[in-house]
């Protein structure tokens, strides 16, 4: 059953990084390995926030990371710079239902506004969110950044010698 | 080395910076490039980028023979496909000392390549989007409902965007009609029917220009980094307009 | 589900003569349409499109579905169906003009609306309280039927809106015991099919990936939702 779960969640991530990758047009040779990175990524995620009780901004940053190193192995392949293949892999995890909560809170805090009691609750509920939603994005594009910055000399010269053009 | 040919290098840098910044390719690369490129051609490249517009001179080595200009950078759709191509083509005319003349054919044939059909960027969407639905828990009705409002939210973004209406409206449109419809599932009682609301909106996530603006700040691009996270914040607020359009409908039948 | 038929029973009874006159007046505007087609004719349809749903929107959702809840959220839903059929009436998109293909689908489909009454009555159910051809999935079915029978240069926007109203009604056939809608859902995905294959090969000269696996992907899509449908209902 724990298996199960694993797998259907980094298939859902699969499509939907392929889905959003396919709104930024990239080259049909990178899906196969923008499908991969998210499945790995967001599987990866969700057991450390299931079974090993980390936070969801950790287990994004760590998420994150792998998706980079990943994609410096991958962009190899199929000779795509790195950031063609994290930024679609990347977006299944953004926090959504966060981002959401935030915007409702806020909304309801305007309209509770004369109301002290509900409308300080509904303000602690959008900070709360709003902090959630901003560090969970902020880990992503430094933890997938940061590969960069460790195999520089990979990392630039991913398209070198490509096949494609 | 002319005068003449170091403009005709100048002129085709230029279009190819323009091009690689419009299609929304982080600042180094670009500017690693276009450096790139100018080795191969014998000629130092210094650039400077701000969002709108980009100067760079481009100098013969050892000489002084050399030429200055500021472009506009073009608002071309995001594109990795010339990300990817348009940095394997630097590469090419390092490793095998290219011609400018060959350069510049390969360049037009590669601009020229086919795009993604906008059918099949829609569906692809909508499926994108139903499975971020299940990721956040929605069931398969969720899923469904999720799928068609994304439909609908996207067709309306890929129509007014090809009409060319300011893309903050459009923003705020597409997220409206998704999250909208997407509140219909309200009426079947679902549990997970908030969901769904949240969901049918985050196609419209910047995620280019967001971590782009990122790699830019850590490369030292405080600037333009900066910049471009301005620019992605400001269609997230237009989402949430879109978004809280709906939700002030519909509220009360959230509480 | 008391409520819903309660409701459908007193809008039946009390918009009994309003509904009959404007399924007279489709009736009218279908057949001259489809023998002598004519600009007026196309404009007239589309203007009653406009008044029929928001007839749904604010006579049968906002006056006599108000005691349901989220009526309210319908209600806006309806409105944006006819904000789609206003924008198609200002900026011409649609021509409904046929085009010789899959006519025989589309006159079926015209025809699907009035076999609503017929299989409440089946049902055993009596009047007022069954489904008439004026119910909002009904509706939806002949827009539907309207738009592949004149399937030249269709409006997108309000088909898409159908859509999105099949999987609502699929899902009402469970909780409001109201089967009648299974034939807007079974209408509704093979036009999905059909419309969005002839869109992907409108625009696939010089695109990537090749039409075929567009097409590949829309039947796969279209399949996949019928089976959840078909999952769910079972």
């Amino acid at each position: 059953m724990i298996a199960v779960d694993i797998i259907s969640d980094g298939l859902f991530a699969a499509v939907a990084a392929m889905g959003f990758g396919a709104i930024s047009d990239p080259p049909l040779r990178a899906f196969p390995y923008i499908a991969l990175l998210a499945a790995i990524g967001h599987a990866t995620r969700y057991c450390l926030m299931t079974f090993l009780g980390v936070d969801i901004a950790t287990a994004s940053l760590v998420a994150a990371f792998i998706i980079g190193t990943g994609s410096v192995w991958c962009g190899r392949k199929v000779y795509c710079p790195m950031t063609v293949l994290y930024i679609p892999a990347l977006l299944p995890m953004v926090p959504g239902t966060y981002a959401y909560k935030t915007v409702f809170s806020l909304i309801m805090f305007l309209q509770e506004i004369s109301s002290p009691t509900q409308g300080s609750e509904y303000l602690q509920a959008m900070i709360f969110n709003g902090a959630v939603s901003f560090s969970v994005i902020f880990m992503l594009a430094v933890g997938a950044t940061f590969p960069v910055f460790l195999l520089k000399e990979r990392a630039n010269s991913m398209t070198r010698g490509s096949r494609f053009i | 080395m002319t005068q003449e040919y170091v403009t005709q290098i100048a002129d085709f840098i230029t279009r190819y910076l323009s091009y690689m910044l419009g299609a929304g390719v982080h600042t180094s690369r670009v500017v690693r490039n276009s450096k790139r490129i100018g080795d191969a051609l014998g000629v130092d490249v210094h650039i400077h980028t701000s969002q709108k517009t980009a100067s760079l001179t481009v100098c013969e080595k050892g000489t002084s023979v050399m030429n200055t200009r500021i472009v506009d950078i073009p608002a071309f759709p995001i594109s990795f496909e010339w990300n990817a191509d348009l940095s394997a083509l630097s590469w090419a005319a390092y490793d095998g000392k290219l011609s400018l003349e060959e350069i510049n054919k390969r360049f037009e044939a590669l601009v020229s390549k086919p795009r993604m059909n906008p059918v099949f960027v829609l569906f692809m969407a909508s499926l994108a989007n139903a499975s971020f639905c299940r990721l956040f828990g929605g069931d398969i009705w969720a899923m469904l409902v999720t799928f068609t409002a994304t439909l609908i939210g996207f067709f309306t973004r890929q129509h007014l965007t090809r009409k060319g209406v300011n893309h903050y409206i459009v923003f705020i449109i597409s997220a409206f009609v998704a999250s909208l419809c997407a509140s219909t599932a309200l009426s079947l009682g679902l549990k997970t029917a908030e969901i769904a609301i949240a969901t049918s909106a985050l196609y419209l996530v910047p995620g280019v220009p967001l971590i782009n603006g990122v790699i830019d700040i850590t490369d030292g691009h405080i600037q333009i980094g900066i910049s471009r996270l301005v620019n992605a914040l400001m269609l997230i607020v237009c989402i949430a307009i879109g978004m809280s359009a709906t939700l002030m409908l519909v509220k009360d039948s959230l509480l | 589900m008391e409520a819903f038929w309660d409701s459908i029973a007193a809008y039946n009874a009390a918009t009994w003569l309003w509904q009959s006159v404007s399924i007279v007046v489709a009736a009218v505007l279908t057949s001259i349409l489809w023998f002598r087609p004519r600009t007026w004719v196309k404009i007239a349809v589309k203007v009653y499109m406009v008044v029929v749903s928001l007839w749904i929107a604010l006579v049968y959702y906002m006056k006599f579905g108000a005691v349901r809840e989220y009526s309210s959220v319908l209600a806006i839903f309806w409105c944006l169906v006819a904000v789609a059929w206003i924008y198609d009436l200002a900026t011409r998109f649609s021509t409904f003009q046929k085009s010789g293909k899959y006519r025989p689908w589309g006159v079926v489909m015209l025809f699907l609306p009035l076999a609503y009454p017929l299989i409440s009555l089946a049902r055993g159910l009596s009047f007022p309280e069954m489904a008439t051809p004026m119910l909002p999935s009904a509706v939806a079915l002949y827009m539907l039927g309207m738009l592949m029978a004149f399937n030249r240069k269709i409006n997108f926007f309000a088909f898409i809106f159908i859509v999105h109203w099949a999987v609502i009604a699929i899902s009402k056939i469970v909780i409001f015991n109201i089967p009648e809608d299974i034939l807007l859902a079974a209408a509704c995905l093979p036009a999905m099919f059909i419309f969005f294959r002839e869109a992907a090969r409108a625009a696939g000269k010089g695109c990537k990936p090749p039409v075929k696996y567009v097409e590949l992907l829309i039947l796969a899509v279209v399949v996949v939702v019928g089976a959840c449908m078909v999952l769910e209902y079972v």
